[in-house]
């Protein structure tokens, strides 16, 4: 703002003159550039600066000019080119950045001793507050998944929340900021809560005790008839329509919209949420949820899509609301879907109907749900070929709105990893143990919480293997790929393909909210809390941010590791004649899965697909409008995109097959 | 085997796994629109068919069939 001087008399006279008053005109100070005929019928309490208010500022395509007009202002600072209007009670005890816009605002005020959100518990999964995250303006899925989910470690917990404490207390200021370029237009209270840079405050009735972290790259947006208590709203989230929030985190680029109500919740990058109810949910990253009259309470989940009417019990009438439920990666519910928790559903599930037992089956991905009759039948892996578990693969990093420098949530995305492979492996082995075991007779096996037809144990076995299969083949051969344009000979090529890092338990992984980790790396970094040797916030972060780092080269070595189980032979020592047969699997598995995801795309092209076009038509107008509608089977993109998939997986294999000759 | 008994023990295993009786299961009958077999039931039904003949099928070149009579065509020509 440069250097400061007090109000000269001539000045002083001019701001009597324009009707404003002081308490004591002589703890004004202003910097080059005031003009005090640009502020007008204000009240000044206690030490105010004012930057210089010569310039001015577009609002809503009306040019006007910098200054303070009908406002009260206490203990506050105001930098360059801020305009302030209409302030219907005061501003006090705030820092206003450069280039700020205050219009029609009821109160603006920081109180001494204010926390502006950081402190404050969001009671997540548990509502009684057994698993509590602390908020701090760094928090990202991971520190709070930390927080959340690993309460059995005592002193990482205690070691843990010291870091957060430092973290708070070593940032914090109780004046409040409204950084540069902010905008708050006509907005009701807002107490307590610091603004970032460029956010745009429009509508907002009430703002207690919080957080807006924006930036130029991606302003943060509060609209109209938002009331948010106790929070911290991040980077790029657009929160508008009558949203309310009570006790929450907003993550990156998170969409809240259409009287959305959630309260001691945890919303990470880019979840969305409209109309519905939430509360006590660690929603990770990409949970969405859009429909009136769907709740989701007391769980986790990540890249979740939650259909219309979904709900979940965690309140049984015993010890009070203290049920929880995991839902792992990549859930979908339909219409009306409910569990009872707790529950734990495997990654990639579709949930269909009312689950009314305590279902506990996380190693069984990519299967459906199904209620029949009252029970939950389990069909293990059907959910490989459908096609919107292909769109998932896809859709998400294609996806992913946050434009912010600093990009929070570590995000691993792959729908095919270690985590989820070796699911498989585990429920594979389940699946055959059952199928062994069970007689002929028996038309259905139970299994915690749900009932596995008989007849599908087997194929479940068959849909694992494929996906096993076309994973860890898979990515053997893209290593050859890579290793090939040094190689003369089938030696170089195997020489040339790295051996994987030497890691104890390298089946062993987790999902740390959306970040695809090996569990003995998590194990450490949470050791290094403990020791210290992680001393603050920043290095955890850091450490969390190697750990994302390292996900391809932990992967390597998952493979190197679940190839040598599976096929007997180690990647680095295939023989010719071995890798010719594993080419063969690779293919069939390859090929067959994507003629089941094919024939599964088919169904939206057949004739029930065709019902209800054509209203009062005759049967050529019918087609007609459907092919208008939704268009031919042979041009959609992706049915192109499958075939197209089919003749490179063809390829693939005889550029492999004539590599092997 | 004779199409007639594949034919036959097709329709006791459709009957079976769809609940009902096998003379209700005509050779015209659609899957989908007839017999409420949707995708889901399709691959139970696949199962219980490959159970039935100890076979394993195509499951891409299964799923595209699409009626009782369809079905019966398509194991009598595997069969054989």
């Amino acid at each position: 703002m440069g250097t400061l001087r007090k109000l000269s008399q001539n000045e002083i006279d001019i701001l009597t003159g324009n009707g404003c008053t002081a308490e004591n005109w002589k703890l004004i100070k202003v910097s080059s550039g005031f003009d005090a005929n640009r502020i007008i019928f204000t009240r000044f309490s206690g030490e105010v600066i004012i930057g210089s208010n010569s310039g001015s500022v577009n609002i809503d395509g009306l040019v006007q000019p910098c200054g303070l007009y009908r406002a009260a202002v206490a203990d506050t600072s105001i930098g360059n080119n801020v305009f302030i209007s209409n302030i219907g009670s005061y501003i006090r005890n705030y820092t206003i950045g450069d280039n700020v816009i205050i219009e029609d605002v009821s109160v603006l005020t920081a109180e001494k001793g204010a926390q502006f959100g950081e402190g404050v518990q969001i009671n997540v999964l548990n509502e009684t507050g057994g698993r509590n995250v602390t908020l701090f303006k760094d928090l990202n899925a991971q520190t709070a998944y930390l927080q959340a989910l690993y309460r059995h470690d005592e002193a990482f917990q205690e070691k843990l929340k010291k870091l957060i404490i430092n973290y708070i207390e070593g940032k914090s200021s109780d004046r409040g900021k409204i950084a540069e370029g902010a905008r708050i237009r006509s907005c009701g209270i807002i107490k307590n809560v610091n603004v970032g840079p460029c956010a745009d405050l429009l509508g907002a009735l009430e703002l207690n005790n919080g957080t807006i972290l924006s930036c130029p790259e991606h302003p943060t947006v509060i609209g109209s008839g938002v009331i948010i208590k106790d929070f911290i709203v991040s980077e790029g989230t657009d929160i508008e329509g009558g949203v309310i929030l009570d006790h929450v985190f907003i993550g990156q680029a998170c969409q809240l919209r259409k009287q959305l109500s959630a309260e001691n919740s945890l919303f990470f990058s880019n979840s969305e949420g409209f109309h519905s109810e939430v509360c006590s949910v660690f929603a990770g990253p990409y949970s969405v949820t859009h429909h009136k009259s769907t709740l989701l309470i007391a769980c986790m989940l990540s890249f979740f899509n939650g259909g219309s009417g979904t709900n979940q019990s965690n309140h049984m009438y015993k010890l009070g609301p203290v049920h929880q439920g995991i839902f792992e990666r990549g859930c979908k519910t339909g219409s009306y879907a409910y569990l009872m928790m707790e529950c734990h559903v495997p990654a990639f599930c579709a949930v269909i109907g009312k689950h009314m037992s305590n279902i506990d089956i996380p190693d069984f991905p990519f299967s459906f749900l199904v209620e029949t009759e009252g029970k939950s039948n389990l069909m293990p892996g059907i959910n490989l070929f459908s096609i919107g578990t292909v769109r998932d693969d896809e859709k998400w990093p294609q996806r992913d709105r946050r434009r912010a420098v600093q990009k929070r949530d570590l995000i691993i995305f792959d729908v095919f990893s270690p985590y989820t492979i070796e699911k498989m492996r585990r429920g594979r082995a389940v699946l055959q143990e059952l199928y062994e075991k069970t007689p002929r007779e028996e038309n259905r096996v139970y299994y915690r919480g749900v009932q596995i037809k008989r007849l599908l144990l087997k194929k479940g076995i068959k849909y694992y293997t494929m996906a096993i299969d076309r994973y860890l083949i898979g990515r053997l051969m893209a290593e050859i790929e890579k290793a090939m344009p040094a190689a003369k000979s089938w030696t170089d090529v195997t020489r040339n393909i790295k051996t994987g890092t030497q890691i104890d338990n390298p089946e062993r992984w987790t999902d740390v909210g959306g970040l695809l980790a090996l569990s003995e790396r998590v194990n450490t970094l949470m050791r290094d809390v403990v020791s210290e040797r992680i001393s603050c916030i920043d290095e955890l972060i850091d450490e969390l941010k190697r750990i994302h780092d390292s996900y391809r080269g932990d992967e390597w070595a998952y493979v190197c590791f679940a190839f040598e189980q599976e096929y007997g032979s180690s990647p680095v020592q295939i023989s010719p004649e071995n890798m010719s047969d594993i080419i063969k699997k690779w293919e069939n598995a390859a090929v067959s899965l994507n003629a089941l995801i094919l024939e599964n795309t088919k169904s939206e092209f057949a004739d029930i697909a065709r019902i209800s076009y054509g209203i009062d038509l005759d049967s050529e107008s019918k087609e007609n409008d459907f092919m208008a509608v939704r268009g031919e089977f042979q041009t959609n993109p992706v049915i192109i995109k499958l075939m197209r998939e089919k003749e490179q997986i063809r390829l693939r294999a005889e550029k492999f097959e004539m590599l092997l000759e | 085997m004779k199409r007639e008994e594949v034919a036959r023990r097709l329709i006791n295993v459709m009957a079976r796994e769809l609940g009902k009786k096998p003379d209700q299961i005509k050779n015209e009958h659609h899957f989908a629109h007839d017999l409420e077999a949707d995708s889901l039931k399709s691959i139970e039904l696949v199962a219980a068919f490959e159970e039935e003949f100890d076979i394993e099928v195509n499951e891409e070149d299964a799923l595209k069939v699409q009626t009782v009579g369809g079905a019966v065509d398509f194991f009598d020509k595997l069969l054989k």
